[in-house]
């Protein structure tokens, strides 16, 4: 595929004055507009790239295949195709909760065009196990699958046609009210039950590249257990606690997120 | 923080929470606390509102509708399942707005209202059970109906596409399907005949066949019964068709239907009569050869006798009889060397496949015959008839022509009935099909009830008479047959006999004026 057909399919915008690659990876739920409140702060200095998993947000939905997408492995294949295809070097890719597996997962096929991983919120495995705590238990997951169930969010085909018929549309944010957080609610439950139900815990010492793992306070999707082992398992690891609470804190705490990615970055 | 028991904010008949942007709670109405199992609330207590969430609601809320919030300010109508203090559930229904505080820091507060759903839950849940039935349902009808579509089509082709007839019937012979390959070998559409009686596209001398095969259907009901019919094709001519018939019975062993599978043996029935035609005519070569082979061996035998004898009565050496045995050898060698040139031309007329025809006048050829027997007719004085017009012309082949007169009247010479004078009649007549000659004369007659078989037959004679050499009819048979036309006798002893040959009136003019 070439550039264009990528920029389609994930609903690539690259924005930014700087040199440096930055890429922001939006975890399960939304979309790249869970980064509005970010990335702004990196425009000077850096070549932000965003993007849309497939499923999600405007990415294509026809290239939404079940069985690609079945583990986390399909779209880390896909970021992995964008970076050569755009042939982006010294990366710095910050990966909220599941796409910070997907990026740890990308690092290990090409590390040599990754300068640092950021983890936001990051869980190898949801569901706890023999020796491991991940916060979940299936009944939860269930839970999580039978009130996505209950709401399509006003998802709907017709809302699906402005979307796509209106890449360009310039009311930004009106469309953004209308098409956020709006998903397929079949791909919806697919991509929860592939993000909830995962094990990525053997990736984790894989991981050669410099990586900060931001650690939620009281997130009760990721807990602290849950970052620090992580950071036991990454080789070159760093975690670094923060006051926000739950698990989006680009979302409900941008100031500190973009502070405490800058202290790394410095 | 503050608690504000308000008396309306109490009796509202919906949750009402209010929290900061960690989700604590500030406040919280009294239809809430009872709706979550909670007797009181103490603001001290730091509760979260996602302690009254399940933990896939708190998935949910942290990556939905939180960030819904933050970006679009309100959430509506969100299904959820509120944990109570009792550990059982309460399905609600929550809407949220989110506003900036009035204090210096601008922070947010979240607004949320919930509305117990209990009872709409139900009809939810049996709407959601009886969606999934319909879904289930639906999916099965979509399995049966490809399943069914696949099999029709699989059987429609086998049925449409095969090389037989296949029709049915109702009880009374009306059709209620004919396949395309029967529709088009007939040249009829189904649409035509559907509903029609199926004997009125069977030729009325094979109604009753089809009628008794149908009756033997219905009496044997298990078995299947076989006939061969004919059918009118739409182009014109007919058909041939074998049959297979079968009543199809319904569940009550009543009878339903007549199923018919036919292919055509038009082709057969017409390579067999080819064949049998052809079976005729090698018996009957085979029977000429033998009769031939028979005479060849008889003759041949008679000439080596007479030479035989000769020799001996060349040995005696007396002059006289020496001259005698020398006019003897010379007779000998003649008719032996005419035996063979008969022979040779028999073979000669077989051999011949294709004859030079010409146009000549009747008249002029019979005289021509008749000055040739002048010799014969030697002391007599027939009286001869000819009884067509002296301009008559007659088309066929010339040679044969004076062969077949020659035999004829010198038939009649040699076969004349010494008590009375000969009279022969010839006489011409002629239709759209033959040119026909015939021969009458007042001979001797043969008895036609002993020798009608093998009047034709090479070297067979009838009456003793010493010039009868037995070969002349045979011959002219096999020119007669060369030119495709037919010789018949009449004839009676001691009243004469009559021979008429047809000659094929293929000579119209143009092939006539073709041919010469």
């Amino acid at each position: 595929m070439d550039k264009n057909d990528l920029i389609k399919r994930n609903n690539i915008n690259i924005l930014g004055e700087g040199e440096q690659i930055i890429i922001f990876i939006h975890g399960y739920g939304c979309d790249q507009n869970m980064c509005r409140f970010v990335h702004p702060h990196f425009k000077t200095n850096y070549k932000i790239v965003l993007l849309d998993l497939v499923g999600s947000g405007k990415s294509d939905l026809s290239f939404y295949d079940f069985d690609k997408y079945e583990n986390l492995q399909g779209y880390a294949l896909d970021l992995v195709e964008i970076i050569e295809a755009f042939d982006f070097k010294n990366i710095i890719l910050v990966g909220h909760s599941v796409s910070a597996i997907i990026s740890g997962i990308a690092s290990t096929i090409i590390p040599d065009k990754i300068n640092k991983l950021i983890m936001v919120c990051p869980s190898p495995k949801y569901i706890d196990d023999y020796n491991y705590i991940g916060g979940f238990s299936q009944d939860d997951i269930d839970s999580l699958i039978e009130t996505l169930n209950a709401n399509y969010l006003g998802w709907s085909s017709s809302i699906t046609q402005v979307i796509m018929n209106n890449p360009d549309k310039p009311e930004l944010a009106q469309e953004l009210s209308e098409s956020f957080c709006r998903n397929d609610p079949k791909i919806s439950k697919h991509f929860a039950k592939v993000t909830f139900s995962g094990d990525y815990r053997s990736i984790l010492p894989k991981i050669s590249i410099p990586t900060l793992i931001l650690q939620c306070n009281s997130d009760l999707i990721a807990p602290k257990e849950v970052g620090e082992y992580m950071n036991n398992e990454i080789k070159d690891s760093k975690l670094v606690l923060m006051d926000a609470v739950g698990h989006c804190p680009h979302i409900s705490h941008p100031q500190e997120t973009v502070q405490k990615l800058e202290n790394y970055l410095k | 923080m503050n608690f504000v028991p308000h008396k309306l904010f109490n009796i509202l008949p919906f949750g009402y929470v209010e929290a900061n942007h960690h989700d604590q709670i500030i406040s919280i109405n009294k239809f809430m606390l009872d709706l979550i199992g909670l007797e009181n609330f103490k603001p001290e207590l730091g509760l979260s509102i996602k302690d009254f969430f399940t933990k896939g609601v708190i998935v949910f809320f942290e990556t939905h509708l939180k960030p819904l919030l933050k970006i679009n300010g309100i959430i509506e109508e969100i299904s959820l399942e509120l944990s109570r203090s009792n550990n059982s559930k309460v399905p609600v229904l929550m809407n949220g707005v989110v506003v900036e505080s009035n204090d210096e820091n601008s922070n947010l507060i979240y607004y949320y209202t919930f509305f117990d759903m209990t009872q709409r839950k139900l009809y939810e849940k049996e709407l959601l059970i009886s969606n999934q039935k319909q879904e289930n349902l639906i999916n099965q009808l979509n399995d049966l109906n490809k399943k069914y579509l696949e099999d029709s089509n699989y059987y429609r082709s086998m049925v449409e596409n095969n090389s037989f007839f296949i029709v049915k019937t109702d009880l009374e012979g009306k059709y209620t399907f004919l396949n395309s390959f029967f529709c088009k070998r007939l040249g009829v559409k189904q649409e035509d005949w559907l509903g029609k009686y199926s004997l009125d596209l069977i030729i009325s001398e094979d109604h009753q066949s089809c009628m008794d095969t149908v009756q033997r259907c219905l009496e044997n009901p298990s078995e299947t019964q076989w006939v061969n019919l004919r059918k009118p094709l739409s182009t014109g001519g007919i058909i041939a068709n074998q049959w297979e018939f079968k009543l199809i019975v319904d569940e009550d062993n009543n009878p339903k239907e007549f199923l018919c599978l036919g292919h055509d043996i038009t082709d057969i029935l017409n390579k067999q009569k080819v064949l049998e035609a052809q079976v005729e005519t090698i018996t009957e070569q085979n029977s000429r050869l033998n009769n031939f082979t028979n005479i060849v061996t008889h003759n041949l035998r008679n000439h080596l006798a007479n030479l035989n004898g000769i020799y001996e009565l060349n040995s005696s050496s007396s002059e006289s009889e020496n001259k005698l045995a020398q006019s003897m050898l010379y007779q000998t060698i003649h008719s032996f060397d005419h035996t063979i040139r008969n022979l040779s031309d028999t073979i000669e007329i077989k051999s011949k496949t294709t004859l030079p025809l010409t146009i000549f006048s009747l008249q002029e050829e019979i005289g021509k015959v008749i000055a040739t027997l002048k010799l014969q007719l030697n002391n007599l004085d027939p009286e001869i008839n000819l009884n067509f017009s002296s301009d008559q012309k007659i088309f066929t082949n010339i040679s044969y022509f004076e062969s077949i007169i020659f035999n004829l009247i010198s038939n009649s010479i040699k076969y004349r009935n010494p008590r009375h004078n000969l009279v022969i009649n010839i006489k011409f007549i002629q239709d759209n099909f033959h040119q026909v000659i015939s021969v009458q004369d007042n001979g001797l007659g043969i008895d036609l009830n002993q020798h009608s078989k093998n009047i034709f037959g090479m070297y067979k004679t009838f009456h003793g008479n010493p010039d009868a050499k037995g070969l002349g009819l045979f011959i002219i048979k096999n020119q007669i047959e060369a030119l495709r036309g037919k010789i018949e006798v009449e004839s009676a002893l001691g009243v004469g006999t009559i021979f008429t040959v047809y000659f094929p009136n293929e000579g119209n003019e143009l092939t006539a004026i073709k041919n010469k």
